[in-house]
C-alpha cells in the first residue's frame, strides 16, 4: 500500500503547483464575490464554496482516469498489487488532497476578507454587519462540515472513474457531480418533502450547499452532517471496490 | 522440469462466448515461448487471465508454483514483468520518469538501475523528450523497459513487434534474445507473425478457438517442418537396413511409413529394396514451414 501512495502522491505532486493556483484563485473569485455583495466576507454565502467541492470531484475523476487511458493501472496490477489496495490508495491521495485544498481554499479566503474587507472577523463585541454575525455564529460549524465533505465528495470521483474504466471517467465525472450540485434545489421546489430535505442532508454536494444557506440562529449540529459525509463516503468506497474487486480490465 | 507457468483447464467466457475454452499450457523455466494463434483465438485474453487483469470462469493456473486463487499469487507476480497490447506508460513524462514511477509501484530503494535499463532497450538519448512524442518502436521499448523494473525472472510480451517498422523488430527480437540469454529471463511472446517467432522460441504452443491444440519445443517443431521424403514401403526394417547401408537419415514411423530426411539417388534406392524383397508403395515429398505448418495444425482442429 505504501508504494502505491508514494506513486499517487508523486503523481500529484507533479500537479500540485496547477491545484494550488486553481484553489486559490477560487478562494479569491470567493472572496471578491462576497466583498462586493456584502462588504465583508464569510464562509458560506456565495456558490464558490459549493463549485469548489464539484471542482475537486470533477479533477478526481479526471486524474484517475488517466490511468486507465494510459493503461497504466496494469502496471499495478502485473507486478502483483491488489485491487483493495489499488482502490484505496487513490481514494486516500485525494481524500488527503482535498482536505488540504479545502484547508487551503478557506485559509485564503478569510485572509484575502481580513486584508481587503477589513473586517476583524473573531472579535464579535464589535459592532458588524448582519451577515458578519452569522459567519461568526456559524463559522466554527461550518469550516469541519466543508473539511470533511469535500474530501467525502471525491469518493464519488473515485467511484465513477474506476467503475467507467475508460478515458470517459473523468467527463461522466463531471457531468453527474454538476447534477448532483442541482439537487439542494429540490428543497425550494418540494419543501415539505423529506426525502428530499433527508438528501440533502446526507449528500456531501447538497451539504456544501446547505452551508452557504446558513442563517443566525440556525439549529445544526455539525457532527451530524460530519457522520453523513463518512457514511457516504464508506458507502461508496465499498460499492467501487466491490465493482472493481470482479472487473475485467483490458 | 520447472514450469514457470502451468494453466489448468482455463476457461474465460464472456456471457456465453467462450473466448478460452480449458487451456493447459506449460511454460518450462528459461524458454522463449512462442504463443502461436490467429486474431481472436485468445492469446491476449489468456495473457490477462495471468496478469490478474481478468479472471478465469473456471480452472485454474499456478505461477512460480503459487496458484491463482493462492493469495501469495501477488508475490509471484512481483516476479514477472508483461506488456500488454500496447505499452501501459505515462504519456506526460520522460522515459526516465516512468521507469521511476515503476520503480516506486515496486519499492525499489533507488534509481540506480534505470540509465542501464534505458540503455538496454536503447532509450538512453531520449533526455526530456516526452513518451507522447515517442515513436511506436521507442514507446514498444519503454513498456519492455517498464517490464523489466525489478528484474523480473518471467517476462510476459504480447504482440510486441505489431507495427514495427523492420528496424524495429529486429531490435526487438535482439532485445528479447539478449534477456534470454544474457539474464535467464523466461519470455512468453505471443504473436501471429510466424515467420519472426521462429527467429526466437525454444518453445511454442499454439491456440486456436481458445484451445491449445499442439505444444511442444522448437526441436519438435523442426522434425515436423523438416523437409524430407514420405515413404511407403512394404517392410519399414528393409528400409531401415538399406539406408543405414546408403549412410541417410531417416525416421521410421510405423511397419510401413519412414521419413527419409534426404534425396537419395532414388533408382539406386528401388533397386536396394527390391533386392531385399521390399516395394516401394509411395513417395512423397513433404516441406512445412512454420506457417503451413500452423495452418495445417488449426485446420486439422476445426475438422475434428
Amino acid at each position: 500500500m505504501s508504494k502505491l501512495l508514494s506513486t499517487e502522491f508523486y503523481k500529484l505532486r507533479k500537479k500540485f503547483v496547477a491545484i494550488l493556483v486553481i484553489t486559490i484563485a477560487f478562494a479569491v473569485a470567493g472572496a471578491f464575490a462576497s466583498i462586493s455583495a456584502t462588504g465583508t466576507v464569510y464562509v458560506g454565502m456565495n456558490i464558490f464554496f459549493s463549485m469548489f467541492g464539484l471542482i475537486f470531484c470533477g479533477m478526481t475523476g479526471v486524474f484517475i482516469s488517466q490511468d486507465f487511458a494510459n493503461s497504466t493501472i496494469r502496471n499495478k496490477l502485473i507486478i502483483g498489487h491488489t485491487r483493495f489496495n489499488i482502490y484505496l490508495s487513490y481514494q486516500i491521495a485525494f481524500a488527503v488532497l482535498a482536505f488540504l485544498m479545502t484547508a487551503v481554499f478557506i485559509g485564503s479566503y478569510i485572509l484575502l476578507g481580513k486584508l481587503f474587507s477589513g473586517v476583524e472577523l473573531f472579535q464579535a463585541e464589535q459592532p458588524a454587519p448582519d451577515v458578519l454575525k452569522v459567519y461568526r455564529e456559524n463559522f466554527f460549524k461550518a469550516f469541519p462540515v466543508y473539511l470533511v465533505a469535500v474530501p467525502a465528495y471525491t469518493t464519488l470521483g473515485v467511484f465513477i472513474s474506476i467503475t467507467l474504466k475508460n478515458s470517459l471517467g473523468g467527463v461522466v465525472t463531471v457531468i453527474i457531480v454538476y447534477e448532483l450540485n442541482s439537487l439542494p434545489l429540490l428543497d425550494a421546489i418540494f419543501p415539505e418533502n423529506k426525502f428530499v430535505a433527508f438528501i440533502n442532508i446526507v449528500l456531501p454536494p447538497s451539504q456544501l450547499f446547505l452551508m452557504e444557506k446558513l442563517s443566525a440562529g440556525s439549529d445544526f449540529s455539525p457532527l451530524k452532517y460530519i457522520l453523513f459525509s463518512m457514511i457516504f463516503a464508506i458507502v461508496m468506497i465499498m460499492l467501487g471496490y466491490a465493482i472493481f474487486r470482479k472487473a475485467d480490465l483490458k | 522440469m520447472d514450469y514457470v507457468l502451468k494453466t489448468n483447464a482455463l476457461c474465460k467466457n464472456y456471457r456465453h462466448f467462450k473466448v478460452i475454452n480449458g487451456v493447459s499450457m506449460h511454460i518450462p523455466k528459461g524458454a522463449i515461448y512462442g504463443f502461436v494463434g490467429k486474431n481472436g483465438a485468445g492469446k491476449t485474453t489468456l495473457i490477462r487471465l495471468i496478469c490478474g487483469l481478468q479472471y478465469p470462469t473456471s480452472g485454474d493456473f499456478e505461477l512460480y508454483g503459487v496458484k491463482n486463487t493462492d493469495k501469495a499469487i501477488s508475490e509471484s507476480r512481483s516476479r514477472m514483468g508483461a506488456v500488454v497490447e500496447t505499452p501501459s506508460i505515462y504519456l506526460n513524462m520522460t522515459a526516465e520518469d516512468n521507469l521511476k514511477m515503476q520503480y516506486r509501484l515496486l519499492g525499489m530503494p533507488s534509481f540506480d538501475g534505470i540509465r542501464e535499463l534505458l540503455k538496454l532497450v536503447g532509450l538512453e538519448n531520449t533526455g526530456n523528450k516526452k513518451a507522447k512524442n515517442f515513436s511506436l518502436g521507442m514507446k514498444q521499448r519503454l513498456g519492455i523497459a517498464i517490464a523489466l523494473c525489478g528484474n523480473p525472472d518471467f517476462l510476459i510480451l504480447d504482440e510486441p513487434i505489431n507495427g514495427l517498422d523492420p528496424q524495429g523488430i529486429i531490435e526487438v527480437r535482439e532485445l528479447i534474445l539478449k534477456l534470454n540469454r544474457e539474464r535467464q529471463i523466461t519470455v512468453l511472446i505471443s504473436s501471429h507473425i510466424l515467420d519472426e517467432l521462429s527467429k526466437l522460441a525454444t518453445h511454442y504452443g499454439f491456440i486456436d478457438s481458445g484451445r491449445i491444440v499442439k505444444e511442444m519445443s522448437a526441436e519438435e517443431l523442426e522434425q515436423a517442418c523438416r523437409k524430407c521424403i514420405h515413404m511407403n514401403v512394404t517392410d519399414t526394417k528393409i528400409l531401415a537396413r538399406v539406408l543405414d547401408s546408403m549412410k541417410i537419415t531417416y525416421k521410421i514411423l510405423d511397419e510401413k511409413t519412414a521419413d527419409v530426411y534426404a534425396k537419395p539417388n532414388f533408382s539406386q534406392l528401388a533397386i536396394a529394396l527390391s533386392k531385399e524383397n521390399c516395394e516401394v508403395i509411395s513417395m512423397e515429398e513433404h516441406d512445412e514451414n512454420l506457417e503451413t505448418f500452423f495452418v495445417n495444425l488449426v485446420g486439422g482442429a476445426n475438422h475434428e
